[in-house]
């Protein structure tokens, strides 16, 4: 396992990682918005003033239940590749937390209906049952995020296992998790700000303009998100000792530590020229989305790597080689861009045919 | 590594543990069967996801009537109806979805594995169609009011497509876990899918889905404020994609018939609860279609919220009774002659009867203390991997209820040759040993747990277990009860 990440690895496990971190990334856009901007949402009710009106707000309010749809749809694909790549250790985690674990489905119902709550006129007219629905969503968001680290942790400690059964707990204590989860969180916050960017510059362009302000509190959000979710990195680095540290810049993780590492200088670049732009902003958002695309891909395989030299990956090999043999990958390769052409065909349809509403 | 029949499947199923068999923590749901746990959500699922398929064939259907003006109050009509299809069937539908795969992880993580292992990339292209369904869906939400009538049937016709093929490759995945066909045979991917029950299942559940759909927009009809003509005129238009209900006891008929004759056995009296389950589906799909008939298409009758939402009970009734009876129909497998509803392979069994089923168990026993000794402690963990997955100690379908006043001897006899006798019940697949020890688990179950208990070990005992075991063989109930009528 000397060649860089998803090389070195036999055909087919190569092909499942590769396919597994790509629908993950895909994943981790709409989780980041939907984590972070229920965070936010909730920050800005807590700081806003009765009566006035605050953009951000009212975006996140609009568009977070859509991004939870999105979110869980994007994480199926995942979800099944995770079956093939690594079964049995998934499988044990999900039954060795068992309620605790199933309880993530309520707690997203929940939180989904919370979201769409929040933007009856029932809800937006009493400001202190706002605040309670918006804590209750950032709740169980946070829970889903709390239960999904536990899990990811378990599920690579196959040493943990039989003592964990036996002693009927359904919460897996690592010192790994809160500081994990942190930065997870907390690195969610740049890929919210870039989202919001771009629906802001969008509605800009579209005729009701944003004021400058708003980019810049948008861009301060997107760099005070790289600065605390850096600092967090280095904490959860010196956490997690050596080993993990030399495997995340080994042979395996480098290029990918590399593109993620340069992907944050570029994001931040993104963002400071985003705070000082009077007009291009497309152009500063761009450039902090491409950064913030070489960010998600490059923490996604890092995070990957962790995993693969935590468990005896290479037992795995012939598993992958089964799975592989069956058929059907072209039907998939074959109805993917399909679908996808006609995704975008029926977004743009409502985009460009729906007139637009009354100021 | 071992195969049955000869077949590549198999190779899908083994792990590297020395029996080749994969052990996973198995966990007590307490009085609940852990069947009743999936099955429940299973059902809740199928009538939602069937309600969003059917519920797109509906506003496809109005949105058409409403631009050839057949229908003036239809677009009014199609935009509530969308927000409650949007609130419960994007949100509760796609979760208990995503419930479904963390709940046969729960239940039988083997099962599970085997068919995402046999079934990935029809899953990853089912995402697909799923993605486009949701697409199409929100763009028509937001933007369906602002849009032209052309634009809003293209992103119903859009969801609507994608619902139903997203019905396509699920169904073909489900109608193979009863029905593999020449799959058994060749491994081959595509003859699993299109499988004997795929087509009848496919038009079933199709016509369920519009059913439910059209259901759903009476209730939705009778609350919305429409003038009572307007909404005369939505009910009959709705009660339409009732009509094809006609059809279904035809289609039951052919699913029927297109499953293995001991599956079909239990269904049509063999086993009461399965029978009574039939008879639910069929009665309240009945009396769905009767009130279908008089009321709405021959608008003999007027339906307002309440009869509205009686009829949704009952074809939430029909759901339930056909779920049950399509996963009740599979026993003894959960896969067709691939894997036993305990998940182990046929060839695994015979493998067990030498060398045991819990040797290799990794798991240990909770509360190991509170077992009398170590022959119960095994036969605790013998009915954990084999009698789990199906029974309770005490609760529902328990052992103590179903074996607690069998002698002894019964009891050794009975287990010993397991798929004689109960044909729905997989072969028992351990040692004599393990097979005692399981008796006598039962028996202290019975007993109330007692502190003492004695241990059993008289080689005869054990010899005599040995004979019926081999006796009963390893092959499944209804091939032995097939053998014995030729």
């Amino acid at each position: 396992m000397d060649a860089p990440f998803p090389f070195g690895f036999p055909g087919p496990t190569a092909f499942y990682l590769a396919t597994y971190v790509l629908t993950l990334v895909a994943h981790v856009v709409f989780m980041n918005y939907v984590l972070a901007g229920t965070g936010v949402l909730l920050f800005r009710q807590i700081r806003g003033k009765a009566g006035t009106s605050d953009v951000l707000a009212d975006l996140l309010r609009d568009w977070l239940p859509f991004a939870l749809s999105a979110a869980i749809t994007a994480g199926i694909a995942p979800l099944l590749f995770i079956q093939i790549l690594y079964k049995k250790a998934f499988y044990t985690a999900n039954l060795l937390l068992f309620h605790r674990w199933m309880l993530i489905l309520p707690a997203l119902i929940v939180g989904f209906y919370l979201l769409y709550a929040q933007k009856t006129a029932f809800v937006k007219a009493r400001p202190r049952l706002r605040l309670l629905v918006t804590t209750g969503a950032l709740a169980c968001f946070l829970f889903t995020a709390l239960s999904w680290t536990e899990n990811y942790l378990l599920a690579r400690s196959e040493g943990a296992w039989a003592s964990m059964y036996a002693s009927k707990s359904m919460i897996y204590e690592n010192r790994e998790i809160l500081p994990r989860m942190l930065l997870w969180t907390l690195g969610a916050l740049p890929t919210l700000a870039v989202l919001l960017g771009w629906q802001l510059h969008r509605r800009d362009r579209a005729g009701s303009p944003v004021e400058s302000a708003t980019f810049q509190r948008v861009a301060r959000l997107g760099l005070g998100g790289l600065v605390v979710a850096g600092a967090c990195a280095a904490g959860y680095a010196m956490l997690v000792g050596p080993a993990a540290r030399a495997h995340a810049v080994g042979p395996m993780a480098w290029p990918w530590f590399v593109a993620a590492a340069a992907g944050v200088v570029v994001e931040g670049a993104g963002f400071v020229g985003l705070y000082r732009a009077q007009e291009n902003r497309g152009k500063w958002l761009g450039i902090a989305s491409a950064g913030l695309l070489f960010v998600i891909l490059g923490t996604t395989v890092v995070r990957e790597v962790l995993r693969i030299t935590a468990v005896d990956f290479a037992a795995l090999y012939a598993e992958h080689a089964r799975a592989a043999q069956v058929s059907g990958r072209w039907l998939f390769l074959g109805f993917f861009p399909v679908n996808a052409v006609l995704a975008i065909w029926a977004i743009r349809t409502a985009l460009t045919r729906a007139e637009r509403p009354a100021a | 590594m071992k195969s049955a029949r000869g077949t590549p499947y198999i190779n899908l199923v083994v792990d590297t543990s020395p029996l080749g068999v994969p052990y996973y923590p198995t966990n007590d749901f307490g009085p609940l069967m852990k069947g009743l746990v999936i099955g429940g959500l299973g059902i809740f699922h199928v009538f939602l996801a069937q309600f969003a398929i059917g519920g797109g064939v509906l506003m496809t259907y109005f949105e058409w009537l409403s631009g050839k003006g057949k229908l003036p109050s239809a677009r009014r009509f199609t935009s509530g109806y969308f927000k409650v299809l949007v609130l419960v069937s994007f949100v509760v539908g796609a979760l208990t979805g995503v419930g479904m795969w963390f709940t046969s992880i729960q239940t039988s993580p083997r099962t599970i594995g085997l068919m995402v292992d046999t079934f990935h990339w029809v899953w990853a292209t089912e995402w697909t169609f799923f993605s486009l369904e949701v697409i199409a869906g929100y763009c028509f939400y937001r933007y369906g009011d602002r849009l032209d009538g052309r634009s809003r049937l293209f992103l119903l016709g859009l969801y609507t497509t994608a619902a139903w093929f997203s019905l396509f490759w699920i169904n073909g995945i489900l109608s193979w876990q009863l029905t593999p066909g020449a799959w058994l045979e060749s491994g081959d991917l595509w003859a699993g899918f299109f499988n004997p029950t795929f087509w009848p299942s496919l038009f079933f559940r199709t016509f369920a889905a519009m059913a439910i759909a059209a259901l759903v927009a009476a209730l939705v009809i009778s609350v919305s404020p429409f003038e009572r003509d307007e909404q005369k005129e939505l009910l009959h238009r709705a009660a339409h994609l009732l009509a094809p209900m006609a059809l279904m006891p035809l289609l039951g008929a052919w699913y029927l018939f297109a499953m293995p004759k001991d599956s079909r056995s239990w269904v049509l009296g063999g086993s009461p609860a399965m029978t009574m389950f039939f008879g639910l589906g069929a009665g309240a799909s009945l009396l769905v279609g009767m009130y279908a008939l008089f009321g709405l298409l021959l608008r003999r009758l007027y339906i307002n919220s309440a009869t509205a939402s009686l009829l949704i009970v009952l074809g939430f009734a029909a759901t339930a009774g056909g779920e049950f009876v399509r996963e009740g129909a599979r026993k003894p497998f959960t896969v067709r002659e691939t894997l036993y509803s305990n998940a182990m392979t046929p060839a695994e069994i015979v493998t067990m009867r030498e060398r045991g089923s819990v040797t290799h168990d990794p798991y240990p026993l909770r509360d190991a203390a509170d077992y009398p000794n170590d022959q119960v402690r095994l036969g605790a963990k013998v009915y954990r991997f084999q009698c789990s997955v199906c029974h309770t100690v005490g609760g529902v379908n328990g052992l103590v209820h179903l074996a607690g006043t069998w002698t002894a001897e019964q009891t050794r006899l009975n287990v010993a040759k397991l798929q004689h006798t109960k044909p729905f019940m997989p072969p028992f697949a351990g040692t004599p040993e393990e097979l005692e020890a399981l008796v006598r688990f039962i028996e202290w179950e019975a007993a109330s747990r007692p502190k003492e208990f004695e241990v059993t070990s008289d080689p005869a005992t054990l010899a005599q277990i040995k004979r019926w075991l081999d006796e009963a063989g390893t092959a499944p109930g209804y091939a032995a009860a097939s053998e014995k009528k030729r």
